[in-house]
């Protein structure tokens, strides 16, 4: 006979994971607005996300850490993030202000530093599956084939894990096995802060795209001693080009 | 009061069996050699030996020209920690507190080894030594009709002891409280258990014995070459407490299923070895056991077994955790002619507290940690415990220092190891250079921002600046470096951290918002 105290126990974790995956897939691609302009929505759980940017040269490459680290502090929702690959470790102190260290340091999270793309592969591939990680940052000047992309897909569906990828620009020509795929340059400025164009060239379980490239910059509140990722659709993006911008990830 | 204990530090030189000292002086000189980097070289000599000019470090050709009748003996470090356990276990007729002494022993730089001493802690043991020898006296009599050469120190700190048992004269000292300085001061700063790097770094600028360094202000030392050695001399000074973990008897848990032929199958293996697992738990969970490391031995006929350990960030006995360490290693295992035994051990145990189980399970990280773990162990036990890093930040200032990264320790991840200070945000670049690279910058003038720079080969005008912000690094007698730190924007949209180096006129590039 079964014990009823347990029993009530098995039927609430049962409905509390039923209520979790709700939740999860609430946010999915699958439901994304039509008028969406927080290029954030269209990171979908469970799925690898490429981001290209440009560098002088495959060594003087680094990738848009700034905008992966901010995505990175919203994103952990109290899980561990994985940074992959020495290039992809942000700083501590721009963590901090970027709001990624709290009490539990979530956001701050691991620093794998895999030795071979062997390692970078299993590295990936085993934290996608793990409960605790929400998010993957890694990096890689390689080529990746599609077997491999596709084990990485795998895994991150497996885990419900996001896993955001930077990748040189000169890549991006190579069949897309991402969810979405995302092209970041840098922007000339007149003011003191770091600006990005951010291109949204594929996104596969998206039905309307109205708004497909933002503006993105990096603005650090002295007074505050806080900083946040201001993004904005890009001017002559989508249908309402003069909304007021969105201040997409403001923590700290 | 805790500082007035006292301590006995016996440094036993040569093990040896209880013999008569005729027969004893029958024995050939001892030599014991070490192999690195395929050249043999003496580690450890008898008086004998030494006498006939062979001293540690020497090639073993060398010693074997100078001392032909040596009877030469492989390093066997396994051994040598079965004898200072045997030891520790003797000793435990003088006091119930015996230590084996876990300071690395650095005599030699080319072999490290564990140390070979013991700490006895005679505090409170008086009423066993009344009306007899002085306990010193005694234990030194004792060792010495065991076959052992002895270097014997009693005095009020662990460091004490150490030190004079190492450094000391060979006449038995004990030093009270008030005169521990005093005895100490004329050693050489090796006694006070201190790395020889930081003995190389101290010896530079000439400060060779004890007394020199207490003498110096300790923030200009704790500056210049580190808590450790603040930390050493307080020690042995008695100002920090140190303590005495007493030797125990370990028990042994293990688990092996024989098998009456030669497995081929890796299902089957996979199956024995997961119910040893069950097994090696259910063992350990009886006791309140965690194991901190796994030993698996597949023995193969025909082949040597095949070993594996495993390390565990802590001490862990859920079968799952370690079914997920194993499994990887067993599945890529060669299996030779197949498998006839396995045998699973907890090498190292440790007591492990009673655990709530959640009545609601959360995915929140707090909680949900030891899945984390078990990720950690099986990425460390596959790839290395330097593959996986978390950052240590200290209170410093100066930005390569403030977050060093080092390897992931088993409290890496509670919540109360967080640090309790709160350093003040800045606005710090996203990505910061392992090393500032050196960049050519023309100014207008020598303090003010670069309107040109020649970064990795290209030159660049620079659009915007922001800065400068001062930082100077630590006050101490050469490194102190005064940088000015300027943002730069390239024409491209890039900015790059920059500093302008005071001293000798440098720009460096420090770090880039990618």
């Amino acid at each position: 006979m079964n014990d009823p105290i347990q029993s009530l126990i098995s039927d609430l974790n049962l409905r509390r994971a039923e209520d979790i995956q709700v939740a999860q897939s609430a946010p999915s691609a699958t439901s994304t607005p039509i008028y969406s302009s927080d290029p954030f929505a269209e990171l979908s759980i469970g799925g690898v996300h490429e981001f290209f940017s440009a560098g002088p040269s495959i060594g003087h490459w680094y990738p848009p850490l700034t905008l992966l680290a901010s995505m990175a502090c919203r994103l952990a929702a109290q899980k561990y993030v994985l940074w992959v690959g020495r290039r992809c470790w942000p700083n501590w102190y721009f963590l901090q202000a970027a709001g990624g260290i709290v009490d539990s340091g979530t956001a701050e999270g691991i620093y794998f530093d895999p030795l071979s793309a062997e390692q970078w592969l299993d590295g990936i591939v085993q934290a996608a599956r793990c409960r605790s990680v929400s998010l993957i940052v890694a990096s890689t000047t390689e080529d990746i084939p599609l077997s491999v992309g596709r084990r990485l897909q795998l895994a991150a569906e497996a885990g419900q894990t996001r896993i955001l990828l930077a990748r040189p620009m000169n890549q991006s020509a190579g069949r897309c096995w991402a969810l979405t795929r995302w092209h970041i340059r840098p922007r000339p400025s007149a003011v003191p802060q770091p600006q990005w164009d951010i291109h949204l060239v594929t996104a596969k379980k998206r039905s309307a795209r109205p708004v497909n490239q933002w503006t993105a910059s990096w603005n650090y509140e002295v007074v505050h001693g806080a900083g946040y990722m201001r993004i904005s659709p890009a001017l002559g993006s989508g249908t309402r080009t003069t909304a007021d911008p969105i201040i997409a990830a403001k923590v700290g | 009061m805790e500082l007035a204990r006292r301590q006995i530090r016996s440094s036993p030189r040569k093990s040896g069996k209880r013999l008569p000292e005729q027969s004893r002086r029958r024995f050939p000189p001892l030599i014991i050699a070490a192999e690195i980097d395929q050249r043999r070289y003496v580690m450890r000599c008898c008086p004998a030996a030494a006498a006939a000019g062979v001293v540690p470090g020497m090639n073993l050709a060398e010693a074997t020209a100078l001392c032909p009748q040596a009877d030469i003996h492989p390093r066997q470090p396994d051994v040598y920690q079965q004898a200072i356990e045997k030891l520790a276990r003797w000793a435990g007729r003088f006091s119930p507190r015996v230590m084996i002494d876990p300071t690395p022993h650095h005599t030699d730089d080319a072999f490290p080894t564990a140390s070979h001493g013991l700490f006895i802690d005679i505090s409170g043991t008086g009423h066993l030594h009344v009306g007899s020898r002085p306990p010193a006296d005694r234990i030194r009599r004792a060792l010495t009709e065991l076959g052992f050469s002895t270097r014997l120190a009693e005095a009020h700190t662990i460091g004490a002891a150490w030190a004079l048992a190492h450094y000391g004269p060979y006449a038995p000292t004990s030093p009270d409280h008030e005169s521990i300085a005093g005895a100490l001061g004329h050693l050489p700063v090796a006694a006070l258990r201190l790395s020889p790097e930081i003995c190389r770094s101290l010896a530079s600028v000439g400060i060779m014995e004890i007394k020199y360094l207490i003498n110096i202000p300790r923030p200009a030392v704790a500056d210049r070459f580190g808590p450790e050695v603040l930390r050493r001399l307080d020690q042995a000074l008695g100002r920090v407490y140190e303590n005495i973990e007493p030797f125990r008897d370990r028990p042994t848990f293990s688990a092996t299923r024989q098998f009456e032929a030669s497995i081929v199958q890796l299902e089957m293996i996979l199956a024995a070895l997961e119910a040893l697992i069950h097994e090696l738990s259910a063992q350990l969970s009886l006791q309140w056991m965690g194991a901190r490391e796994l030993e698996v031995v597949f023995h193969r006929p025909y082949h040597p077994p095949n070993i594996k350990k495993i390390s565990l960030m802590r001490p862990v006995c859920e079968p799952r955790h370690w079914w997920a360490v194993i499994r990887p290693y067993a599945e890529r295992m060669h299996l030779g002619d197949g498998v006839q035994a396995i045998t699973l051990t907890a090498v190292r145990t440790s007591r492990i507290g009673p655990q709530q189980t959640p009545m609601i399970h959360t995915d929140s990280a707090r909680t949900d940690t030891h899945q984390l773990r078990e990720l950690l162990d099986r990425l460390i036990n596959k790839w290395g415990g330097r593959c996986l890093l978390r950052s240590a930040p200290t209170a410093s200032h100066i930005p390569e220092c403030a977050a060093r990264r080092e390897p992931i320790k088993a409290s890496a991840f509670d919540h109360a190891g967080m640090p309790a200070w709160k350093w003040p945000p800045l606005d710090r670049p996203s990505i910061l250079l392992d090393q500032p690279e050196i960049a050519q910058c023309v100014a207008l003038q020598p303090e003010s921002p670069p309107y040109r720079i020649e970064w990795r080969g290209a030159n660049y005008p620079v659009i915007s600046r922001v800065g400068p912000e001062r930082i100077v690094t630590q006050r101490t007698l050469s490194h102190c470096q005064t940088r000015d730190y300027f943002k730069l924007q390239l024409p491209d949209g890039r900015w790059l951290w920059v500093y302008h180096r005071l001293e000798d006129d440098r720009w460096f590039v420090h770090g880039i918002w990618g």
